[in-house]
Formats: C-alpha cells, sequence, structure tokens
C-alpha cells in the first residue's frame, strides 16, 4: 500500500429519475495525478465532474479529498474548482475581476498581486482590463483556466476544456496546459471525448461506458491492450477479427482459429474459456502487408501524406484497414496476405 | 428582375400596416390634441380659435400659425396645482416603481430558479390576475382596504391593532394599488431576462467560493439590470399618467396628472387646458422611453 489516495471515490451514484446516469464508480487519484474521463456524450463522465464539485447530490456513495469527506459540502465550500465547457466567464466583469473573483476575502494587495501572477502563467498581462466579450476563444480558454487556479485548488476539474478552439490552438493549448500542470503539480480530472486529448494530457484514462467506469489504465495500455472493442474502438481505429480461442501458449499468448486461417494474438483482460467466440483487436498501424498471415486483397489505397490507409478485403468480403508508410506499396488490386505480430494483437470478448 | 421589383415593392408595402396603424391612431389624434391646446383658452365646445382655413391656401397657413397662442401652456406653468399634480405624479410612480423592483426581482428570481416543469405554471400564475377586468380588481380593493374592509378585519381578529386603520383614500392605499396591478408588467420582463442567464455563471461563482447570497449580488443580479430597467420603464410611464387607481383608491389630496386631465376635461370643460395638460404628460413620459429604449428592445447586452 502506498500513501492514502489524494482523492477517493467510492460508489457514487447518481440517478435521474430512473436513468443512472453515474452508476457505482470506485476511483482512486494520487496527488499530482493528472486523470481524464473519456468516453462519447451521455456517458455520465460529465455528471460524475458535477458530483465531485457538489453542484449535483449524489443519490448514493462518496467523495473524500485529502482524507476528508466532502460528499454533504455545497460547491462554494469544496477545496475544487472547475472550469466549465462555455468557460463561464463572467461578462459583466474585467478579466482581471473575473480571475480575482475566488480570492475575495484576502487583502487586496495579494489579491492583486496573485491575479497578475496568474495572468503572466496564462500569458495574458497585457489583457487584465480587457472584457471576456473582447477575447479570441483560446484567451478566453486561458482566462478560465486562471480563474480556476486562483484559489490554489486541491482538486481542479475540466470539463471539456479545449473542446471550443480549433484544431491548431487545440494542440497548442493542450500541451500548455500540461505544462502547467507538471509545474503547479495540481491534481486533475478532465473529461473529453477525444481519445488523441486524452492520451496526450493523461497520466492515467478512465473510460466510461453507460454510467461505468470501464476500464482505467495508463494511455498506452489502454491503446494496446483495451478490456473490450468499446474501449479499444474509443481509443483509436480497430480491426476486429471474429474466431474461436484456441489453447494457452507460450508467454501469454493464444492461439485463434479464424475463417481464414490461424492466427496468434496476447491474452486479454477478461478471462476466457477455450472454445470462446472472441475477436483479435489490430491496430491498422500494426498489420503487415506481404509476409505471413490471412489471404487479402488490396481494394483502396488513400494517400494522407505521413502514411498510406488501405482497405483489404478478406476472401468472405469481410474488411480491414491497414496504415503504413507511404514507401511499401502494394497497389489496389494485389492479392497479398496480412500478418500481425501476437504481441500487437488482443483477444477480446465478442 | 420584374419578379424581384414586385417582391421589393410587396415588402414595402407589408412594412405599412403598423405605420397606417400608428399614423390613425396615435399621430393624427396627437396633432388634433396638439392643436387644441395651442388654441385659445375656451370653455365651451368646439370649434377652438384659431381654425384653419383649408381654402385660404399659404395666407390661411400663416394666418392660423400666428394665431396659435401658447396661453394655456403659461396657465400650467404659473398655477401650482399643476405643478403639485406633476410632482405628485412623478413621485408615486417613482415610488411606487422603487417598490415594484424591491418586490419583483424576488418574485421573478424565484420564478427563474423554480423546477422547469413548474416554471410555466407559475408564470400563468402570474398572468391569471389579467383574465379579470382591470376595474373590478381595483373596486375589490376596496373591499379590502376599508375601515370595515377584509384587511381590518383580519388584523383586528389577530389583535394586532385596537383600532381599525385608516388605509382606503390615502397615499398608501394608492401605492398598494400601484403596485399590484402593475407587478407582472414587472416580473415578466425580469424573468425573461433571468431565465436566460447562463446557470453555469452562478455555478462557476459558487464553485469560486461564493455563498448563494454572494453569486445572487455579483453575479445573477448585476447581469439582470436589463430586464430591471425594461420592467421600471414598462411600470413607471404608465403609471405617471395613471388615472383609475388615484381615482378610486386615493383621497382628496391625491394628486396627480391623470386626474387633473380627467377634471379639466370632464369637469371643468376646458378642452385647451386639458389638451395641454395631455402634451406635457406625453412630454414627461418620453423621457424614460428614450431613456432605455436599449433594455425595451430585448435587454441584450450592449457590445
Amino acid at each position: 500500500m502506498g500513501p492514502a489516495p489524494h482523492l477517493a471515490i467510492s460508489s457514487l451514484t447518481k440517478r435521474f429519475g430512473t436513468h443512472l446516469a453515474v452508476d457505482a464508480i470506485d476511483l482512486t487519484l494520487s496527488e499530482g495525478e493528472f486523470f481524464c474521463l473519456l468516453g462519447p456524450s451521455g456517458c455520465g463522465k460529465s455528471t460524475l465532474l458535477r458530483l465531485i464539485a457538489g453542484f449535483e447530490p449524489p443519490s448514493a456513495g462518496t467523495v473524500r479529498l485529502a482524507g476528508e469527506d466532502i460528499t454533504g459540502l455545497p460547491p462554494h465550500r469544496r477545496p475544487v474548482n472547475m472550469m466549465f465547457q462555455s468557460y463561464a466567464l463572467f461578462p459583466h466583469m474585467s478579466v482581471a475581476a473575473n480571475v480575482g473573483y475566488g480570492l475575495k476575502g484576502r487583502p487586496k494587495a495579494e489579491a492583486e498581486a496573485r491575479v497578475a501572477d496568474l495572468l503572466r502563467l496564462v500569458r495574458l498581462e497585457e489583457f487584465g482590463g480587457r472584457r471576456p466579450d473582447t477575447l479570441s476563444g483560446g484567451q478566453r480558454q486561458r482566462v478560465a483556466l486562471a480563474r480556476a487556479l486562483a484559489r490554489e485548488p486541491g482538486l481542479l476539474l475540466l470539463d471539456e476544456p479545449l473542446g471550443a478552439l480549433d484544431r491548431g490552438l487545440r494542440e497548442e493549448t493542450q500541451g500548455e496546459l500540461r505544462t502547467i500542470q507538471r509545474r503547479l503539480r495540481t491534481s486533475v480530472i478532465v473529461v473529453t471525448h477525444d481519445p488523441e486529448e486524452a492520451m496526450m494530457l493523461a497520466d492515467r484514462i478512465g473510460v466510461m461506458e453507460r454510467g461505468r467506469l470501464v476500464q482505467v489504465g495508463p494511455p498506452a495500455e489502454l491503446y494496446r491492450r483495451p478490456a473490450s472493442r468499446y474501449v479499444a474502438g474509443l481509443l483509436g481505429d480497430v480491426n476486429l477479427i471474429p474466431g474461436r480461442l484456441g489453447p494457452p501458449a507460450a508467454d501469454g499468448e493464444r492461439a485463434v482459429a479464424t475463417a481464414h486461417g490461424p492466427v496468434r494474438a496476447m491474452d486479454g483482460v477478461v478471462p476466457l474459456d477455450e472454445g470462446a467466440e472472441v475477436l483479435v483487436a489490430v491496430r491498422p498501424e500494426n498489420l503487415i502487408l506481404g509476409g505471413e498471415g490471412l489471404p487479402v486483397t488490396v481494394s483502396e489505397a488513400v494517400f494522407l501524406g505521413d502514411r498510406v490507409r488501405r482497405s483489404l478485403r478478406l476472401p468472405d468480403g469481410s474488411g480491414l484497414r491497414a496504415s503504413a508508410s507511404p514507401a511499401e506499396a502494394p497497389a489496389p488490386g494485389t492479392a497479398t496476405r496480412a500478418g500481425f505480430a501476437a504481441a500487437d494483437a488482443v483477444i477480446l470478448p465478442a | 428582375m420584374a419578379g424581384l421589383k414586385q417582391d421589393r415593392i410587396l415588402a414595402r408595402m407589408l412594412r405599412l400596416p403598423p405605420f397606417l396603424w400608428l399614423g390613425a391612431f396615435f399621430l393624427l389624434p396627437f396633432a388634433i390634441t396638439l392643436k387644441i391646446s395651442l388654441s385659445e383658452p375656451a370653455t365651451a365646445i368646439p370649434p377652438y380659435l384659431p381654425v384653419l382655413d383649408w381654402q385660404g391656401g399659404f395666407d390661411g397657413w400663416s394666418s392660423f400659425l400666428e394665431a396659435l397662442n401658447f396661453t394655456n401652456y403659461l396657465t400650467l406653468a404659473r398655477d401650482d396645482l399643476y405643478k403639485a399634480a406633476t410632482l405628485g405624479s412623478l413621485a408615486y410612480a417613482g415610488a411606487a416603481t422603487a417598490l415594484l423592483v424591491a418586490l419583483g426581482t424576488p418574485i421573478a428570481y424565484a420564478l427563474a430558479r423554480a423546477p422547469k416543469r413548474w416554471q410555466a405554471v407559475l408564470v400563468a400564475l402570474v398572468v391569471v390576475p389579467f383574465w379579470t377586468s382591470f376595474l373590478i380588481r381595483i373596486y375589490a380593493w376596496i373591499a379590502i382596504l376599508k375601515q370595515e374592509g377584509l384587511l381590518n378585519l383580519i388584523l383586528l381578529k389577530l389583535g394586532l391593532i385596537a383600532h381599525p386603520l385608516v388605509i382606503l383614500n390615502t397615499d398608501v392605499a394608492v401605492l398598494i394599488g400601484l403596485v399590484y396591478a402593475y407587478l407582472p408588467f414587472m416580473v415578466l420582463p425580469l424573468y425573461a431576462v433571468m431565465d436566460r442567464l447562463d446557470p453555469s455563471l452562478r455555478e462557476a461563482a459558487a464553485d469560486l467560493g461564493a455563498s448563494p447570497a454572494r453569486v445572487f449580488w455579483t453575479v445573477t443580479l448585476p447581469l439582470s439590470l436589463p430586464g430591471i430597467a425594461a420592467g421600471a420603464a414598462l411600470c413607471f410611464v404608465p403609471m405617471v399618467g395613471e388615472f383609475v387607481i388615484p381615482d378610486l383608491l386615493g383621497g382628496s389630496e391625491t394628486l396627480m396628472l391623470g386626474r387633473v386631465l380627467w377634471s379639466e376635461f370632464f369637469s371643468n370643460r376646458d378642452w385647451p387646458l386639458a389638451a395641454a395638460v395631455a402634451v406635457l404628460l406625453l412630454a414627461i413620459v418620453i423621457g424614460p422611453v428614450v431613456l432605455f429604449r436599449d433594455s425595451l428592445r430585448g435587454g441584450e447586452e450592449a457590445p
């Protein structure tokens, strides 16, 4: 056992009428950790965030922060701050007044110095006197971040923090967010539906499906060894090849008999019985063309600059996708074989 | 091209009715009133001098304009009765507006914060009084406020007072009547603005440590000011010229322009002077309308 967790959520549940928005979630966070809740809209990730912030009372369960039970505390008494998806900047206040809103009760000089520090942190020193509606989307996002950091929260919650930004700005801001978080060592929970954003930001990702936390782990682990086809598909493009599970082989590998021949893959997180119907999950970039493997025909090749995406057809007509560098290039119409290393494929329940 | 031109003509014609309406029912009567107010003082029936000679061409117009006089306005300026009535109107309307803001703001806030499924019902309840004639509702207040009325009966029964209070025919009764009658006009625009406020602004304030009271004073109220301005203008303007409420609930000393106007027209039969009072009234109420034009237009924040 390590030190006590910074945030400990146990059997947290939220019911809206008969709908279970958040279903008995257990989760712990260590101090300074950057955690990401990933899932499609309606999976309950924003509701979970609102339960932690205190905007909704839970139907059951507890939230403990730094050892203290905060389940019953109203939002204004929680050492938790949130950055809203819409930013929720006060339109009638200047940028500096927005950032300083949470500093009421501190000596004036101290509060002013803190606001100046925060504006410098988010590179908006020049903008303290401006109104939020005169700023660009990216600048507003940074004001919202500075405001949420003003009270030095024990836990920072970010609800789709980059959702309103365009692509280039998003990537830049992701890096900035990560840098600021590393410097301040604040524990962060970010909610997003964008797998790339989740993988770029988070130390660990928790995937949510219909109110439940279905898998938690570091980004690479979730990407390489998803526990279900839902998680596999959520984190990126994936080929799912149906087959029947064979006997165990060495090093956690197993044989799977597919309709087009035998393949080898790694055992999944969920234990499965020999003879069960399974799916072999392989990422497009792990499919190797031209060696051993399943017989396929290249049906289409799309040039994407840094790589070529090929659509492949198995003898029964089902499709696979392979992604490779433009150099290695079987042209459309070529009959070849598609294989993969056992370590790059994982067995999932069908 | 011809179709486009026709469309444009049609579009212009569709814009006409409101102007025709305003012309026929506001501008023309106002022009007549203005003309009468500039006539020679006379306690009689029309015609009021001067009379425009339609056949006289330019000479007719110029002799008509020369003959117009401002005697009635001078009377208004010199006679303390009209000064007192003007100030009285402004004082009653101002005090009632202040009370309406104080009372309407929490009501509108409660409406906007009520569960969504109740809001339609609650808003309907605010409007329900309109199903009964305005006059009847004001008469009902006479029955409530008079010495042997409902209010005194209840207060006596509860032992809160030993003798019936004199409320009817006082300033208090006029204020009660004004606040009662105009409350929906305060609450509805204010509710419309408060209901549209982004709830995440309140949540953000609470998240940053603000108590519910501080959230209200620093976020909800400042962002509701356009609604308060719209409601205040909607109430203040007609209250300045209000006649029925001061007439039925007020005493003989309740001086408001509406009442003076009425007695000049119907008791004194001094139409030119009454017309001058009407023009004065319009000049007074046009001020707030111009001032609050932006918030009346829809309560949008200026950029």
